[in-house]
């Protein structure tokens, strides 16, 4: 084991020799003759234990102390005079002597008060240490559970700050596209600066950047600590850095402050790595959140496209089986119908009936049969504000008879989407001829059409509002309306299937539609579709 | 010769489906009009077609053995039957097939179930045009 290190410091050539002669033996003991040399020797080395004169040319002892404790801390010193007062006893303890001695002294009062005084320093260092330690394992704690990184990177700087008794600093940290270190922390510095400023990179422009004196920065009164990549950036490359100023007790910074800073810094830069990939992971997870939420979107509109088309092949299937027979009643109900005399009230108005009930049974056909025919699409560029403008002459003559007053409101002169005209007009009449129906009592039925930005970048939508003033759909059918069969019309009055047929149209065109409902309020279905041009 | 515009219209109704046939035929004699021969096959109603020489023929698209578009190719491809009107039946409301029909060989096509009404028109309109044909080959000669 070491011996402890001892500096004695005295004018005295026979007080240095003497005290080197009686406690070299147990001690590693080196003397100098002022103040001065003695700081420069602590700056150089490690000492446990100061002696010093209290009375000296230039640097007296009381100086002496001050200086030293800045460099080391852990040093205790032992103050000698041949002149002692009161004063300057009480002095020397509050400055942080551990005693004080008077000249001449004896040889053994002096050996057991520099045991005493060297039990005392190694307490004190192990005590000042274990608080460096519990600083360095709280900071580690506080830097890593952060996700907020503004917030990190003030913690990191406090905690440097308290660590190494600083009272200024910035971390910078290395731009990502300009490869250039930029301030993003700051405390006490000097004001004016500017948090965002870039610098070329390193120590040399360090200082200027902060705003400190370059006498500063030659004197080393600052560290400047590196932070290393060690798994998302490059190993061993530096993507910024921790600086720290002015020490509160003054002085420059020590060895082992430094070496305190470059675990912190090590922590911290282990620390900043981690909120980098927690949000590039974060952002992986929204991204995945997304996708999922498309692909669900995707399956289940792939599910209502691939469940319509398939009712629109079972359709094409079944109309012409179905068609031939109810062909054939047809023929026979006329044929039952030219026997039968004028009398024959009754027979003559089932005949009616049946007849009406052919009809039926012939639209439901006709409605499935779209459905084949709107997976088959004849795709041309169309303005579909033209189409609208055919489908209001379309269905004027019924908002006329039911009261219903037509507003259009076109935000553009054309709108031009690729789409198949027969299916967009037919998806207009049924959305348009469904309004005015929901409102029997009269109402407004509202076209709005114009262009906007879509989800996707750079695509422009046309969007189609239809709006009416009707009853409304009430909440628990909404999500209903769409599936095919589902009406809430009188039977033989719908087939259920003109907004399947709608939904299938849009979906085939790449589109959207969408519904909104308020009981007595009104119904606004909106369609959006690619825009060409977008 | 002309024929007399008052005179009863000969129809060739040319269907797979029997009863169809039956009470078409039944329904358009009602009238007074026309007098009704059918076929139930395709190759029956080519013959006969050639041997009646109807007015105008009735041609169900969808049959077995030959669909209509195969049997309406035969009877435009003879000179005996060329010059018939022709209104293709169909069960299945398919616009190819209404305008293969109608680019084709400038005919009809009326889909099913029919009325009596729509038939008639549907004959009428025909018979029409065929005689204007006539009227207009007639005076040329």
């Amino acid at each position: 084991m070491d011996k402890p290190r001892i500096l004695v410091i005295d004018d005295e050539e026979i007080i240095r020799n003497l005290l080197s002669d009686i406690l070299t033996k147990d001690y590693d003991v080196e003397t100098v003759g002022d103040g001065n040399a003695a700081l420069q020797k602590v700056k150089e080395t490690f000492f446990n234990l100061l002696i010093t004169d209290l009375k000296m040319p230039r640097l007296g002892g009381l100086d002496v102390l001050k200086e030293i404790k800045r460099v080391n801390p852990y040093i205790e010193v032992i103050i000698i005079t041949g002149y002692p007062t009161i004063e300057s006893a009480v002095e020397a303890i509050k400055i942080g002597a551990f005693d004080f001695i008077c000249k001449p002294f004896d040889v053994q009062e002096m050996k057991l008060t520099i045991d005493r005084c060297l039990e005392r320093q190694k307490f004190n260092k192990n005590h000042f240490e274990l608080g460096e330690l519990i600083t360095l394992f709280e900071v580690g704690k506080t830097i890593t559970a952060n996700t907020d990184l503004d917030y990190l990177l003030g913690q990191i700087l406090d905690s440097a700050l308290r660590l190494v008794r600083a009272k200024r600093g910035s971390l910078m940290l290395r731009d990502e596209k300009t490869g250039e270190l930029t301030v993003k922390a700051t405390r006490g510095l000097n004001e004016g600066i500017n948090i965002n400023v870039r610098t070329v990179s390193g120590e040399e422009t360090a200082y200027r950047l902060q705003g400190d004196s370059e006498e500063a920065y030659e004197g080393k009164a600052f560290l400047q600590i590196p932070l290393v990549g060690k798994y998302l950036y490059p190993q061993k490359d530096v993507f910024g850095a921790i600086y720290v100023t002015d020490k509160i007790f003054g002085g420059n910074f020590t060895e082992r402050e430094h070496s305190l800073l470059c675990i912190l810094a090590d922590e911290a830069a282990t620390a900043i790595e981690n909120y980098k990939l927690y949000s590039q992971l974060q952002d992986k997870v929204k991204a995945l959140e997304h996708t999922i939420k498309e692909l669900n979107e995707t399956q289940n509109q792939l599910i209502q496209t691939e469940k319509m088309a398939a009712v629109g092949q079972l359709a094409s299937g079944i109309a012409h089986e179905i068609r031939n027979p109810l062909g054939i009643v047809m023929g026979g109900v006329e044929f039952l119908k030219n026997r039968i005399s004028d009398e024959d009230g009754d027979i003559k108005e089932s005949i009616e009936k049946i007849k009406q009930s052919i009809d039926r049974a012939n639209n439901i056909i006709i409605d499935l049969l779209k459905f084949s025919r709107a997976s088959q699409l004849k795709l041309q560029e169309v303005d579909i504000l033209r189409i609208m403008d055919e489908t209001i002459s379309l269905i004027k003559n019924q908002a006329y008879l039911n009261a219903v007053e037509i507003n259009r409101n076109y935000g553009e002169k054309e709108i031009y989407v690729k789409a198949d005209p027969n299916m967009l007009r037919q998806v207009f009449f049924n959305l348009c001829i469904n309004a005015i129906d929901a409102m029997p009592k009269g109402g407004r039925l509202t076209l709005n059409m114009y262009t906007s930005l879509g989800s996707g970048q750079n695509e422009k939508e046309a969007v189609v509002e239809i709006l009416d003033t009707g009853k409304g759909i009430p909440e628990d059918i909404l999500p209903k309306i769409f599936n095919p069969f589902f009406t809430t019309k009188e039977p033989g009055k719908g087939t259920g299937l003109g907004l399947s047929i709608v939904h299938l149209i849009i979906e085939r065109h790449n589109g959207r539609i969408g519904v909104e409902s308020k009981v007595n309020e009104g119904t606004k279905f909106t369609l959006k579709l690619p825009a060409i041009g977008g | 010769m002309v024929q007399s515009l008052s005179a009863k219209k000969k129809v060739l109704l040319i269907d797979d489906e029997k009863y169809f046939c039956f009470f078409i035929a039944k329904n358009l004699e009602h009238s007074g009009e026309y007098t009704v021969i059918y076929a139930t096959n395709p190759d029956k109603g080519i013959r006969m077609a050639k041997k009646e020489s109807p007015d105008v023929i009735l041609l169900d698209i969808s049959m077995p053995g030959k669909d209509g578009f195969k049997v309406l190719e035969i009877l435009k491809g003879d000179e005996k039957t060329l010059s018939i009107p022709v209104i293709m039946l169909t069960a299945l409301d398919d616009e190819e097939a209404r305008l293969k029909a109608s680019s084709l060989y400038n005919e009809d096509y009326v889909t099913k179930p029919v009325s009596y009404e729509t038939l008639k028109a549907k004959i009428d309109k025909a018979l029409e045009g065929m005689m204007e044909k006539r009227v207009r080959l007639h005076l040329q000669r």
